[in-house]
């Protein structure tokens, strides 16, 4: 009964989990390009007390072995990458993307950043930066006296100048995508990093080899779901209580026997 | 001393009964978890496998399958062991095969691989990208539950020859979970809880007995 404690000790520790997962969930409804995670479990390794197949001392096999279970452990957090709302903004520098791929940033240290978050502003030098200032990459440059500002569903950014009759072309955004992006490193405001899951980036115009198209004005929202994550918390609040009725019976089991030497 | 024994030997076996219970509940939001049973037979306890589905959520992740029929899919490990697994919540390895639980999933052909781009699963297995079809996931007969032994992270490995499926098929953008039903295991954990206490007070009454035995009715006057 102390093996069974410990094994509800850990279906306790998945659900805790779980519910953590769903706090960070819902506290990101509202964040722009966010994607939610969900909590992974897998059972843990079992013990052979008595292998199927092995042979008895009366000659015979034995015909269905006797496997104990360890309990669970929660395998990963997995990231799930479909699309989010759209909300419309009007606001000539958003642009979110329809499909699969991510903006590419610069990061300060010079390493690149990936994200689904497409609201940019201008910085000092009329470059087009994350809310983070962080550089679009490849980098793009509105000059200041530009009056209008397009995103074709191409990337291509073109801007309007006072006294020019044909808009010019200042420069085309460039997605980046993987062959895994769950397994992308989420390092906070918005943003991924490569790692050995995700494979490397392959970069290209958005809307051509799987790539979204960008659409200019419209932010992508998160693609949290409240609903489910309310039924994931009452679900795995449940868990977590038969769990700890386990502890419980496996306790009065082991108060049972104290009693059994008078 | 059989009585002693006996209530020695049953409160064993409810210790373990408990243990199953503890697993199958602690593993009541694992996907694709089949919950253990255990049967009490003459050379001791055996734990079978209750290939009963589990029940079903639906999930708008397109990745997300769930097994429908007597069937499992087959997953290969880095070492090349093929287990079989009910946790149809797949998604892409960074080599570009699709994976179950960090094990790859194979097809009619070898690992099933996909390129960069959406994918699309069809009930039949087939998997497919920009209208090609791509590969075909495996489906194969469950060999029963007496011939699976557990191996953790959600797959069975089976000493049985594998069959392909006859009515094995997959229902897309659905999540299996455990097939434990929390009422049956909490149950169980009663009439755990009532047999050991049973035991313990055959054997405290075993034990007085013989205290009587040897005090009162082997006294020399």
């Amino acid at each position: 009964m102390i093996r069974a404690m410990g094994i509800a000790a850990t279906g306790m520790g998945a659900q805790q989990n779980k519910i953590d997962n769903v706090a960070n969930n819902l506290a990101n409804v509202n964040t722009a390009g966010f994607k939610r995670s969900r909590v992974e479990f897998q059972d843990l390794m079992y013990l052979q007390n008595r292998a199927a197949g092995t042979t008895l001392e009366s000659g015979g096999q034995v015909p269905v072995g006797y496997d104990q279970g360890l309990g669970v452990r929660s395998g990963a957090t997995q990231r799930v990458f479909v699309q989010g709302s759209i909300e419309q903004t009007d606001n000539p520098l958003d642009a979110c993307i329809e499909g699969e791929g991510f903006y590419q940033v610069t990061l300060p240290n010079g390493t690149t950043a990936y994200t689904r978050d497409g609201s940019f502003k201008r910085d000092a030098t009329g470059n087009l930066v994350t809310s983070d200032g962080y550089l679009l990459n490849p980098a793009i440059t509105i000059p200041t006296n530009a009056t209008g500002v397009t995103i074709g569903g191409d990337g291509r950014v073109s801007v309007t100048i006072p006294g020019q009759t044909t808009p010019s072309e200042v420069g085309q955004i460039q997605l980046a995508s993987f062959a895994n992006p769950s397994g992308l490193t989420a390092v906070g405001r918005n943003l991924y990093t490569e790692s050995a899951a995700s494979g490397t980036a392959t970069t290209g115009t958005p809307g051509t080899e799987g790539r979204g198209a960008l659409q200019q004005g419209y932010l992508e929202g998160s693609n949290v779901k409240v609903v489910d994550e309310m039924v994931a918390m009452i679900t795995a609040q449940r868990a977590y209580e038969i769990n700890a009725k386990v502890i419980q019976g496996a306790d009065q089991m082991m108060g049972i026997l104290g009693e059994l030497k008078r | 001393m059989p009585l002693l024994a006996n209530a020695a030997n049953t409160m064993r076996i409810n210790d373990r009964r408990l243990e199953t219970v503890a697993q199958n509940l602690a593993n009541v939001e694992t996907p694709g978890f089949r919950r253990m049973m255990l049967v009490e037979r003459e050379q001791g306890v055996a734990a079978h496998v209750v290939t009963r589905p589990g029940s079903l959520t639906q999930s708008d992740n397109p990745l997300d399958v769930a097994v429908s029929g007597d069937a499992f899919l087959v997953v290969v490990g880095a070492d090349g062991q093929q287990g079989l697994t009910r946790n149809g919540h797949l998604s892409r390895g960074a080599d570009g095969t699709l994976q179950s639980g960090g094990l790859t999933v194979m097809g009619e052909e070898g690992p099933v691989r996909v390129a960069r781009g959406p994918v699309e699963l069809r009930p039949d297995g087939t998997v497919w990208q920009d209208d090609n079809q791509v590969a075909k996931v495996r489906l194969v007969a469950s060999p029963g539950g007496a011939r699976l032994v557990p191996a953790g992270n959600g797959v069975y490995l089976t000493p049985d020859a594998l069959r392909p499926s006859a009515d094995g098929k997959l229902e897309i953008g659905a999540l299996e979970g455990a097939n434990v039903d929390q009422l049956r295991e909490v149950t169980t954990m009663m009439t755990c809880l009532r047999a050991f206490e049973m035991s313990q007070k055959i054997a405290l009454t075993d034990s007085e007995t013989r205290k009587k035995l040897t005090d009162e009715v082997g006294r020399s006057r």
